[in-house]
């Protein structure tokens, strides 16, 4: 048996029996920030608790590097990849933290203070050292040891600060990500010089016998310096760094290449367990891979450095070849690359508007160290969107969503307002009616012991009898939603950009006071991850999904957005999909859908039609799907010739080049746009 | 083909007022044709089973260039497969069509994950789940294959892409054989009946995922008595407390004997039967206070200074545990001789035990007080 229903604060769809959770006795944290399977009033709630953590952690590295804390301007942007991992959420919110901090640092910090000071002999480290080794393979590897403890240094450093916690707590988890395989001499570096003081003891594990050799040596040289960083002060680190940097390259020297014009192979040459040392051979030709392969989940001989991409580190292991143009003539070759792709496709991310999984981020993290990590800003969304053209065909497609960062550019904000005020106050006139006040005379009704039916008998005055009551009559659409649709797409120039962002903010702030549901957002397409870009939309405010508590504050999100237009727009599907969200929380209301565009339309769903013409075709399914409740108004920004749309949808307001610069000229528009919207609505209501 | 209007009497499950939403395969008015999941299925099992052989093989032993070529054949070819409409022809490589196989043959209810080892070889997971459409998690009632080194790190709960989100669900599968001796042998139905409404009712509560961090410690550490203060506590606070007193039937109650021998929750749902609505409100008070009390001791635990790394240097055992929690068990492993942990360990499960006796021991005194209250 059930319990008895209860009502959530806020599921997605409807009111719906949520059962008890642990958001109800413990709250919600940090960590709760981008958990899918919670309601998105919880994990908006955490997000908020997320943005404010991190940015306060960012102020205090803007503090900490002589920056002014009040006229503060991130440089990085909050870290995601951490909560997408398997790790525990909780601790993964701090990591996230840790991660921006960091990079928050380094960009306001940009100069490698201990590769500075180490630039002659990163030039040419063999002759410093008076080495036999090949000086080009020496000067690499030594650049790649400098970097490590550079970064092992400055995270000491700031370890020491009051965001220390959160960089220690990012080690930590960038340690926790590390494999033991350590297929490469970088990996060995990373993990020695960066997590040498947190890792299991190495020597229990099955390795390469040559692994095992280089990770001993490279050990024993680091934890003198594991023990001296504690103690050091800040004023030495760089000091500490210079002789580590040195140690280690001389530590790796008896592994690396000679400098002997001969040597035929990429990997180490061929010598026994037992032998005394072995070394890399010079990177050079082409390597045929050997008929046997060796197990591929067994110890492998380490590679000099890095595979170029995990196709690349697939073919490494069956013996490819690692470098290099791939030999389209070598049959052998050629079946390693089929097999390194059959893999790939069978076991990569394919579909590209789901999450990034979680293994293929791990491994992505695993050599990223503390460098950006793929997931940063706000999280981005994938949908599957089908569109109705009309006819029976259908289209579909693929598109993101994410909101946008709130702007902390006061000046910004404060000229948005006031430059959108004439505008606010043409549409502040009660434009989304959904009451009308009607005076009525009625006879009035008592209640409890009074016998309305005697009263008259008593000679009480005849106010008694006839008094005037204001009747409220809602329409039976009940209350409407606004959603404010904005082309972002890089065919607008910086005039109608900003038109767009002063009609945008115009529309927000004059529904302040209202308790009609707005929706805006501006679509265009962008980098959705590393390698990833597509449709996307960015909500300047969404009541589910933006940080922003108010539409006032929503305003701040279009001080954020950029000068001009960027990218290329999918106008069909990017309408099919915010209206699908104005629906969404319309559950049967009206929608007014104002349309921001320099009409200039691209054509998307593949269907052999133009722009305009999906477009068209797409309105027209609509206003079959939702009769008499759908109102889209057009606003043409920069076009001085007839859209197209005029006969289609309900209003098109043209704003032309020379009004693009006039927020007073386009109020007065606005102004008659309003009046005759108020009659039409009159109408209607009055009809109902 | 046939067609088939699934009723409770003919399943055996009893329906839950959740399992009636907008949608989905538990509506009674939903028609489908009847299909046999498993027979369905065979071909692509068979086909997974055939790939992981070779590529075990190929991890263990090595190969030749042509053992290469084979496992390529493998993941590239076309396996066909009877659905509930049509017939469809799937490769491993093509995900998408893979997704809506099991979306016909499964009714949404069969899921395969994929996953990438380090060797970037795939590795896969073929399960069936039951749906909790009101309840923060999903879950696993069947395993149908699952490939050997398939990454699951905690078995209690697995991550599955789902509407393109990557949640936990919490994985009852592997009680499955059990749940089935238990119940002699009946019919399929019945033992996901059982499954989900224990997954309903008290894992949903005792299992979260904000517990792994304590778990896994518990798990490799070994500390029974505080894995199970965690769960109870969970459940006591996360539970509908009235709901599951009606559901811990003397199946369910076998259940925590038998297949999940858990004294500590088994102990709580005997317990809830006789408790009065007001001790209900205070097992739930006092459950919170025991949480906080807990929670200092995993803390304590975790700050125990142990020797650590080549030279055995002293670093607090939280540094050990949050830079190793892919590799727990090693970690585990190295500190299970170190006395410092040994003596943190023993207080952690002193602590552990005393609140599940408070939480248990604290209800069963409340228990009889509020017949005086009453009574007055």
């Amino acid at each position: 048996m059930a319990a008895l229903p209860t009502y959530t604060r806020g599921v997605y769809y409807s009111a719906c029996r949520q059962r008890r959770s642990k958001t109800d006795w413990a709250g919600i944290d940090l960590g709760d920030a981008f958990k899918s399977n919670l309601d998105y009033y919880f994990r908006m709630s955490a997000q908020r608790l997320f943005y404010q953590a991190t940015r306060k952690v960012q102020v205090a590295v803007c503090d900490c590097t002589g920056g002014v804390a009040e006229a503060y301007d991130p440089k990085a942007k909050p870290q995601l990849s951490p909560f997408y991992t398997s790790y525990p959420s909780a601790l993964a919110a701090h990591a996230a933290i840790g991660l921006t901090a960091y990079l928050e640092f380094k960009a306001r910090v940009p100069e490698k203070i201990l590769l500075t000071r180490l630039k002659q002999y990163l030039e040419k480290p063999a002759e410093h050292d008076d080495l036999r080794v090949d000086p080009k393979s020496y000067a690499e590897v030594a650049k790649i040891v400098a970097e490590q403890v550079q970064t092992r240094v400055l995270l000491e450093d700031l370890s020491r600060s009051p965001f220390g916690a959160s960089v220690e707590m990012y080690r930590l988890f960038s340690a926790s990500q590390q494999s033991a395989r350590f297929r490469t001499v970088p990996d060995m570096l990373h993990a020695v010089i960066l997590y040498g003081d947190v890792l299991p003891d190495w020597r229990d594990q099955e390795l390469h016998f040559l692994t095992r050799h280089i990770l001993g040596d490279l050990t024993r040289t680091c934890n003198p310096y594991f023990d001296l960083l504690g103690r050091t002060p800040p004023q030495l680190l760089v000091d500490l760094g210079v002789d580590w940097v040195r140690a280690v390259c001389l530590a790796l020297a008896p592994y690396l290449p000679e400098p002997d014009e001969d040597s035929p192979e990429t990997g180490p040459t061929p010598g026994e367990p037992g032998e005394e040392r072995h070394r890399f051979a010079r990177a050079r030709g082409k390597r045929q891979p050997t008929e046997r392969l060796a197990p591929l989940g067994g110890p492998h001989a380490p590679m000099l450095f890095d595979p170029l991409n995990p196709e690349q580190a697939v073919k490494s292991l069956v013996g490819g070849k690692n470098i290099g143009e791939p030999a389209e003539d070598d049959p052998c070759q050629q079946l390693i690359n089929d097999f390194a792709d059959a893999v790939n496709q069978a076991g990569g991310q394919q579909q590209t508007y789901q999450d990034l999984r979680s293994d293929v981020l791990e491994h992505m993290l695993k050599n990223r160290g503390f460098s950006e990590s793929p997931l940063q800003g706000n999280p981005v969304e994938g949908h599957e969107v089908t569109v109705n053209m009309g006819k029976g065909q259908m289209a579909a497609g693929e598109i993101f969503d994410r909101p946008v960062e709130l702007s902390d550019d006061e000046g910004g904000y404060a000229e948005l307002v006031a430059n959108c005020r004439p505008l606010v106050e043409a549409l502040k006139k009660n434009l989304y009616p959904n009451v009308e006040q009607i005076p009525e005379t009625e006879r009035l009704r008592t209640s409890g012991c009074l016998d309305a039916n005697r009263l008259a008998v008593a000679e009480y005055s005849q106010v008694i009898f006839r008094r005037y009551r204001i009747r409220e009559k809602a329409d039976p659409r009940g209350k409407p939603v606004v959603l404010i649709a904005c082309d972002g797409s890089g065919s607008l120039n910086h005039k109608q950009m900003h038109m767009l962002k002063l009609l945008a903010a115009a529309w927000l702030e004059s529904t302040v006071k209202s308790e009609i549901q707005v929706l805006a957002g501006l679509y265009h397409s962008g980098n959705v991850r590393p390698g990833v870009s597509g449709p996307l939309v960015q909500w300047i405010y969404h009541p589910q999904k933006t940080p922003a508590l108010t539409r006032k504050e929503a305003s701040r999100a279009l001080v954020a957005l950029p000068a001009s237009g960027v990218g290329v727009q999918s106008d069909a599907l990017s309408l099919a999909f915010m209206l699908e969200e104005a629906r969404r929380l319309a559950r049967g209301r009206m929608i007014y859908l104002i349309l921001l565009s320099d009409c200039a339309w691209n054509s998307c769903l593949r269907i052999g039609k133009s722009g305009q013409e999906e477009v068209q075709a797409f309105f027209d399914s609509v206003y079959q799907e939702m009769p008499g409740k759908l109102h889209t108004t057009l606003v043409a920004l920069g076009v001085n010739r007839e859209t197209g749309f005029e006969n289609l949808l309900d209003r098109v307001l043209t704003v032309n080049d020379a009004q693009l610069g006039d927020p007073a000229g386009v109020a007065g528009q606005i102004g008659a746009y309003v009046a005759s919207c108020l009659r039409e609505r009159r109408r209607w209501v009055g009809k109902k | 083909m046939a067609y088939q209007k699934w009723t409770d009497r003919q399943l055996g499950v009893e329906f839950e007022d959740e399992d009636f939403y907008q949608g989905g395969s538990s509506w009674y008015g939903y028609r489908r044709p009847v299909i046999d999941l498993a027979q369905a299925l065979e071909p692509l099992i068979a086909h997974l089973r055939g790939y992981d052989a070779r590529r075990l093989q190929l991890e263990t032993e090595g190969g030749q260039l042509r053992d290469l070529k084979r496992l390529t054949e493998i993941i590239r070819q076309e396996i066909p497969i009877q659905g509930c409409f049509r017939e469809f022809k799937v490769s491993l490589v093509n995900q998408t069509g893979m997704r809506d196989l099991l979306r016909d043959v499964g009714d949404y209810e069969v899921h395969l994950a994929v996953r990438q080892l380090e060797t970037r070889l795939p590795v896969y997971y073929l399960c069936r789940l039951y749906r909790l459409y009101r309840s923060d998690y999903d879950l696993v009632v069947e395993d149908l294959y699952l490939s050997p080194g398939y990454p699951l790190t905690d078995t209690r709960m697995v991550k599955l892409m789902r509407g393109g989100h990557e949640v936990y669900h919490l994985r009852l599968s592997p009680f499955r054989s059990r749940t089935a001796k238990l119940l002699k042998g009946q019919k399929s139905r019945r033992v996901d009946a059982l499954l989900s409404k224990v997954g309903r009712h008290i894992f949903q509560a005792a299992w979260h995922e904000d517990q792994r961090l304590g778990v896994m410690a518990a798990q490799e550490f070994g500390l029974p008595r505080f894995h199970e203060a965690i769960e109870v506590l969970y459940l006591c606070l996360s539970g509908e407390l009235c709901e599951i007193r009606n559901a811990a039937d003397e199946e369910v109650c076998r259940f925590f004997r038998e297949i999940y021998p858990q004294p500590a929750i088994h102990g709580f749902l005997e317990l809830l039967p006789r408790l009065e609505g007001g001790a209900l409100t205070h097992l739930t008070q006092a459950a919170l206070g025991l949480f906080a009390r807990l929670s200092q001791a995993f803390k304590g635990f975790l700050s125990t200074r142990v020797a650590w790394g080549f030279r055995k240097e002293p670093a607090p055992l939280q540094k050990l545990v949050f830079g190793n929690f892919s590799r727990l068990a090693r970690v585990a492993a190295r500190l299970a001789t170190d006395p410092q942990v040994i003596e943190a360990k023993e207080v952690l499960e002193r602590e552990a035990e005393e609140v599940v006796a408070a939480l248990l021991g604290a209800s069963e005194a409340k228990a009889e007080a509020p017949a005086l209250v009453w009574a007055g």
